[in-house]
This record gives C-alpha cells, sequence and structure tokens, in this order.
C-alpha cells in the first residue's frame, strides 16, 4: 500500500509559533500544492528530531514527508497508494 | 499482597460514592491512526498486520473491517477470505507512539492521575482537586445546573461532570490530533467498571456504569465478556451455575471461594462491586525482546544473528536503565505450534551485550536440537538490580568491556540505534524491526 521513496524535495514552508507547514513541494520536477496536513507526528534518529507529516495534495495522492531541522532539508519518504 | 479486610458486604451491596475513575480507548488504534494519515483508506477494511504477506498477523482491524467480522490476532490470509480487498499495512510505530504521547498531554490537561495502560488506553483517576478546578473553570456562578455545589461534590452521588470531561476529551483528539480519531471512554466508581463502561459501546463510547445502572448493564452480559475472565475461568465459573455477569455479581462470598480458592475470590468479589482492587503498578522484573521470522528457519548462523541483534535492544535498554541481571532466558515457537523455552541463573551480575548473547547461544544450541523450524525468536533478562555502585573488579577486562559497552550505547544513543554494532550482525541492520508491544509502554 506504501510505497518507500526517501529522495529529497524541495519544500516551500510556512513557519510559525514554532512549527513548520509544507504549503507545496517538488519532486522529481512534478509540483504538488498541499491542501490538508492529515497527520503530523514526529521521531528521533538517534539525538535528532525528525518532523513528519502525512499531507493530501491538490494533484491527488497522499505522502509522507519529513524536515530534518539540524539539515534544514526536506525528504519524500513514502507515497501513500 | 493485599490482605483481607474484616468486610462483610450484604449481596450485592455497590459502593455508591460518585464515579471517579474514567478509562479511555483509542478505537482501532493503528488502523485508525494510519486512516487519518491517508483519507483514502477511509471507509474501506483496512489492517495493520506485523508482514503484508498471507502468514503475518494482524496487529489491529479498522472499524470497516471489525464490522466485517475481522479481528486482530488474524492471519492476514483469512482477512483476505473475508474481504478480499481488505488493504494491509506494515505498523508506523513512530506515529503511534506520537498520536500516544499527543493524548496523555490532552489527559493531563483534565487530570492529575493519568496511568497509561498500554499504547491505546489510559486510566484517569479524579480526585475532589481536579472536579473542583473543573468546577471552576466551566460552571461560574451556577454550579447548580448539574445538581451540584462545590460542598456537595464528595456527597454526591453521580458525577455529571465527568461525561462533560468526557465529551471534551473527545473534542481535543479530534481537534489536536486527527478528526478521524474517535475514543471510547468509560466511567465508573473502579477500574474495572470504567473499563467494562468503555467497552459497552465501539466505536466512540461514553457510558457510565454505577450503582443504579450496574444490575440493568450486567443482565446483558456475559461472564467471558467482562475483562479477566478468560477460558479456564468461564469453565470454572459455569460450573458452578455462573453464566451471566450479574450471577457472578450476585454471587456470594461462599461461591466465590469455591470457585477461585485463592485471594482472587476475595479480590473478584470487591471489584464487581465498585470498589477499587486494581490501583497497584507493578515493578520491572525482566526486559525482553521478541522477534517474528517472516520465514520459520533452523540455520544456525541466520539464528544466531538474529539473536544477538535482539540481545543488543534488550541490553541497550537494560544499560539505560542502569541495570544488571542475573539471568537470561530464551523461548522460541516451532513450526507446527510447539514451543521451547529455558532460563540460565548466573553466578554473575551482567551488563553488556555479548555477555547477554553468550547465555543466549548456549540456550538456543539446546533449542535447535529439535527438528522444527523456528518461527519466533524471544530473549530476555530477568532477576535485575540497580548497578548505582559499580564494583571495582579485580579483573582489567571486565572494566573495559563495561567502558566498550557504554561507549557503544552512547554513540548509539546520538546517532541512531544499530549507527555502530558488532560484526557479528553485519549484513542484519533492518532484519528487526521497530515493534510496540502489546500492553508494553516502559521504554517507549
Amino acid at each position: 500500500m506504501y510505497e518507500d521513496i526517501n529522495e529529497p524535495i524541495e519544500v516551500a514552508t510556512h513557519f510559525k509559533g514554532g512549527r513548520a507547514s509544507p504549503l507545496a513541494f517538488r519532486w522529481q520536477h512534478l509540483f504538488f500544492k498541499v491542501s490538508r496536513v492529515n497527520l503530523y507526528h514526529k521521531f528521533r534518529i538517534g539525538r535528532d528530531v525528525i518532523h513528519a507529516y502525512s499531507v493530501s495534495t491538490d494533484q491527488g495522492g497522499t505522502f509522507k514527508i519529513s524536515f530534518d531541522p539540524n539539515l534544514l532539508t526536506w525528504r519524500l519518504n513514502q507515497i501513500y497508494n | 499482597m493485599a490482605t483481607e479486610p474484616n468486610l462483610q458486604l450484604k449481596s450485592h451491596e455497590f459502593n455508591c460514592s460518585p464515579s471517579n475513575v474514567m478509562h479511555i480507548d483509542l478505537n482501532s488504534c493503528f488502523a485508525s491512526i494510519e486512516q487519518q494519515a491517508n483519507p483514502t483508506l477511509r471507509g474501506i477494511p483496512t489492517v495493520v498486520a506485523a508482514y503484508p504477506t498471507g502468514g503475518g498477523c494482524v496487529l489491529a482491524a479498522s472499524i470497516e473491517a471489525k464490522k466485517l467480522g475481522i479481528k486482530t490476532g488474524w492471519r492476514v490470509r483469512d482477512a483476505q477470505k473475508v474481504c478480499p480487498q481488505v488493504a494491509v499495512l506494515i505498523p508506523d510505530p513512530a506515529k503511534y507512539r506520537h498520536v500516544h504521547k499527543e493524548m496523555m498531554k490532552i489527559f493531563e490537561a483534565y487530570c492529575g492521575n493519568v496511568t497509561p495502560k498500554s499504547i491505546d488506553e489510559a486510566v484517569l483517576t479524579f480526585g475532589k482537586p481536579e472536579r473542583r478546578a473543573w468546577f471552576a473553570a466551566n460552571v461560574e456562578g451556577e454550579p447548580s445546573v448539574f445538581g451540584l455545589t462545590e460542598d456537595s461534590l464528595s456527597e454526591s452521588q453521580t458525577m455529571p461532570e465527568l461525561g462533560n470531561i468526557g465529551k471534551q476529551i473527545k473534542k481535543d483528539i479530534k481537534e489536536k490530533i486527527g478528526e478521524w480519531l474517535t475514543v471510547s471512554i468509560g466511567i465508573g466508581p473502579n477500574r474495572f467498571m470504567a473499563k467494562t463502561a468503555a467497552g459497552l459501546q465501539k466505536p466512540d463510547g461514553l457510558e457510565e456504569i454505577n450503582f443504579m445502572n450496574v444490575d440493568r448493564i450486567f443482565s446483558g452480559l456475559k461472564v467471558e465478556d467482562l475483562c479477566g475472565i478468560n477460558v479456564a475461568l468461564k469453565s470454572r465459573l459455569n460450573a458452578a451455575g455462573i453464566y451471566s455477569a450479574l450471577e457472578f455479581l450476585n454471587a456470594n462470598r461462599y461461591t466465590l471461594n469455591a470457585v477461585f480458592r485463592s485471594i482472587s475470590s476475595y479480590h473478584w468479589y470487591m471489584r464487581l462491586r465498585g470498589f477499587e482492587v486494581d490501583n497497584w503498578s507493578t515493578e520491572r522484573k525482566s526486559i525482553g525482546h521478541s522477534y517474528a521470522l517472516p520465514k520459520a528457519t533452523n540455520d544456525e548462523r541466520e539464528l544466531g544473528k538474529i539473536l544477538f541483534r535482539l540481545c543488543e535492544k534488550v541490553g541497550l535498554r537494560l544499560r539505560n536503565n542502569n541495570l544488571e541481571a542475573q539471568g537470561v532466558y530464551l523461548f522460541c515457537s516451532y513450526k507446527g505450534r510447539t514451543c521451547f523455552h529455558k532460563s540460565h541463573k548466573l553466578h554473575q551480575k551482567i551488563f553488556t551485550t555479548p555477555e547477554i548473547y553468550q547465555q543466549g547461544l548456549r540456550i538456543l544450541s539446546e533449542s535447535l536440537k529439535m527438528v522444527n523450524s523456528i518461527g519466533t525468536l524471544a530473549v530476555g533478562v530477568f532477576d535485575l538490580s540497580q548497578s548505582l555502585y559499580q564494583q571495582q573488579t579485580f579483573f582489567e577486562d571486565q572494566d573495559k568491556k563495561r567502558h566498550l559497552a557504554q561507549t557503544l550505547d552512547k554513540i548509539n544513543n546520538k546517532y541512531g540505534n544499530f549507527s555502530v554494532s558488532f560484526g557479528t550482525t553485519f549484513g542484519l541492520s533492518k532484519k528487526i524491526l521497530d515493534r510496540i508491544a502489546f500492553g508494553g509502554i516502559r521504554d517507549m
């Protein structure tokens, strides 16, 4: 049901009140506008905290993307089929 | 062990004090969280299974899947027979842990005494201060609208404010975590009644059992519907002529003594009458990990690697809790539903992963004398004690081992599990998947 991708992506992000909200992202030259964050969660890799967002997009499809605040990078982790 | 007080209640005399315990259970926990993350799964029978293959064990079924009769513990192939379109997902423990922590934050905003019982269950025990605080915040000036005044809180027979707190908690979960998540809330004068009430209406229930409605509710339940009554106890109760929950409630002490033949009869007698006997906490006695192999095997090399990885996880938890162990156990279940279990008590306390592995491997070699392939492997340590004052040994080797273990732990805690590992586990980095134990919330 879920396809693991784990690739870096470009994300337009809104930072407010100590939280980062993804607005849109580009993956493999495809543009996706985030219509809704369905679930936010965070997890640790060692001491680093990673922020994960399960999002729906205007273009269709649901994705899990994550933000690493230490490296200031976003990754597309999974596509929910 | 509790001693039996000299308390004789009439059959049956129920605890008439106001309900102060709330049991909250997240409905279809793993499956609901996955449906929250992926709205395209909503309305579709969904299961979260240990493995997506036919032999994978169903860990959670969504509300839609439960309506079709699919249950936790089934094999994926059985679920697919009932519903070929069922969506099968593997667990994502990070999501579930996060939701658990967020739920606890919500509960703690309402109650100072929150006891998490598992990843999806918690018990909130309300005392007078919490009720007063809620009263002050929500019932400004007109406390009598609830039929209560502050002074009458201790004497009141019902607690309408607990029902309102329950409604508010449901609302908070939807607003702060996810709108697809529903909880069943039970309210009662003790933990047992609150849990029973939580099971009355699923999903999204809010029920109370108290002295006024216990007879009516229990008349509709069988003894096996009650939490804690397994097949063996059901048979013993049936043999004593007790079939319904109401008959159980009305049974006198002599009948219960004859059924249980232990202190349990007293506990059940009190529990069924709404008196608290379950608010004890358990002490950690062992630390263990298990792994269900995707394919059963008796390859000693393969099993040795898996055993080492399990020992690494056990050792890390042991050391993170500043504990030492003086015993190692190993359990394995074979294809064909037989199993093997053995434990070794040691003369010396152990602490490092290789020490645990060495003991585990000794037992594993005995288990491999059985012809069948191993399907599940578990290892653990017991006889735990705090290693607050590390004894200096005459053997320099021991100190070196300890320092090495502590240094490896520091690196793994900083960069993530298994960042540095022993050569024994080479090529095994993803073999032991992250899992959440049923009922286990320690070290989460």
